[in-house]
């Protein structure tokens, strides 16, 4: 549960934010941050002065900058999971209702998936509706009537 | 929000995604603050670009111009972060690209094109935005500005979605000063730039073959033979 809540917390304050960041060795008062903004862009900064206090403390630089590396591929790791803190559907909902439209790229701190589908698969389904709905609608009404007559005869 | 609107900040998000861009800084001397809220996030970027401007150091001599009367920069007009703050900024740093230009090695040249980068940007955002209720353009833009501030870009790499690869070196990095960087070596500089690197594109792939997944799932959903 306390993961849970840590993993949440660290959502809340990617929202509020803007972007992840993976701070080494530790999150108070770190030599080596990496902000992952939600656009894909990476800024990476060393503190000097910290590093200093580190390698003088005998870490190595090599150490320090395999830890880092780390923290990243593990962080990496959680966002591409299929599932995040919540389910991929929930994630959505949340992510196009609860932020609105502007919260989209917020997807990306539930998982990758979430986030594929709100800045690709969504807009190309709202350009082919804009394009030309009744192509659109044409082939969404059977597939849905189709869905739904499925989940029926499951019921009964 | 029009449906138009709303294709549109997918579509730029999406769009932005076509290129990846990795900087890496040395900060000397300082210690990691987290990014505050964005009302003192503003305030804060917005003063560490009026210093940088004023900076004797810097021998800039920023001065702005109201009406027919041009006078220097000073601390105040920057310090609330509002738009007109940022729009003081962005012609304050203007002025000097404009009073001459910096020869081509001169390292104050990115950070004043950064300055009024930023700074007609977010003065843009915030003729339309309430900085209590940011969008997520202004979040995202404010949260480089904080990271990046006024240091200079050591090592930065560029890639676009047709494979083209830039990366562009401080000539900081070719410097024979042992100082010049305090206890960091350039090797390491270029360690930890390689590691955030191979995340970067890491996450890439895995996004585009997500999309690439899901986008196929969703045409045999659609046009393939369906077992009802």
């Amino acid at each position: 549960m306390p993961r849970a809540f840590a993993a949440l917390s660290e959502v809340l304050r990617m929202v509020e934010t803007g972007a992840v960041e993976i701070r080494t060795p530790d999150d108070n008062d770190p030599a080596l941050v990496t902000a992952i903004q939600l656009d894909g862009d990476i800024v990476c900064s060393i503190y000097s002065r910290r590093v200093g206090m580190l390698v003088g403390a005998g870490e190595t630089l090599d150490g320090l900058a395999a830890r880092h590396r780390d923290a990243m591929a593990a962080r990496l790791g959680a966002m591409t999971a299929k599932v995040g803190v919540i389910s991929h559907p929930v994630a959505l909902l949340m992510t196009l209702s609860a932020w609105g439209v502007g919260g989209a790229g917020y997807a990306v701190a539930f998982d990758l998936r979430t986030y594929a589908w709100s800045v690709v698969v969504l807009p190309l389904l709202h350009w082919g509706l804009r394009r030309s709905p009744r192509f659109v609608l044409r082939w969404a009404i059977p597939l849905i009537r189709r869905r739904i007559a499925r989940q029926v005869r499951t019921r009964t | 929000m029009s449906g138009a609107g709303f294709g549109a900040k997918l579509g730029d998000l999406a769009g932005a995604l076509l290129t990846l861009e990795v900087n890496t800084i040395v900060k000397a001397g300082m210690s990691a603050q987290k990014m505050p809220e964005t009302t003192v996030a503003l305030s804060l970027v917005a003063q560490e670009y009026g210093r940088f401007l004023l900076d004797p150091r810097n021998g800039l001599s920023p001065m702005l111009k109201a009406g027919d009367v041009t006078r220097p920069l000073a601390d105040s007009d920057v310090a609330a972060g509002d738009q007109a703050a940022y729009e003081r900024l962005r012609d304050a740093a203007d002025a000097i690209m404009l009073s001459g230009p910096l020869p081509a090695d001169d390292e104050r040249g990115p950070i004043l094109s950064r300055i009024k980068s930023n700074s007609a940007q977010i003065a843009r955002l915030l003729a339309v935005t309430d900085p209590k209720q940011p969008t997520q353009e202004l979040t995202i833009l404010l949260h480089k500005a904080w990271d990046v501030g006024t240091e200079l870009v050591i090592m930065q790499t560029s890639l676009q979605v047709d494979g083209d690869v830039i990366t562009r070196l401080s000539p900081s990095m070719m410097s024979n000063d042992p100082d010049r960087f305090g206890p960091i070596d350039p090797a390491f500089i270029s360690l930890v730039h390689n590691n955030a690197l191979s995340t970067a594109t890491a996450q890439w792939r895995s996004l585009f073959d997500l999309a690439a997944e899901l986008v196929g799932d969703l045409g045999r959903r659609l046009f393939g033979p369906h077992t009802g």
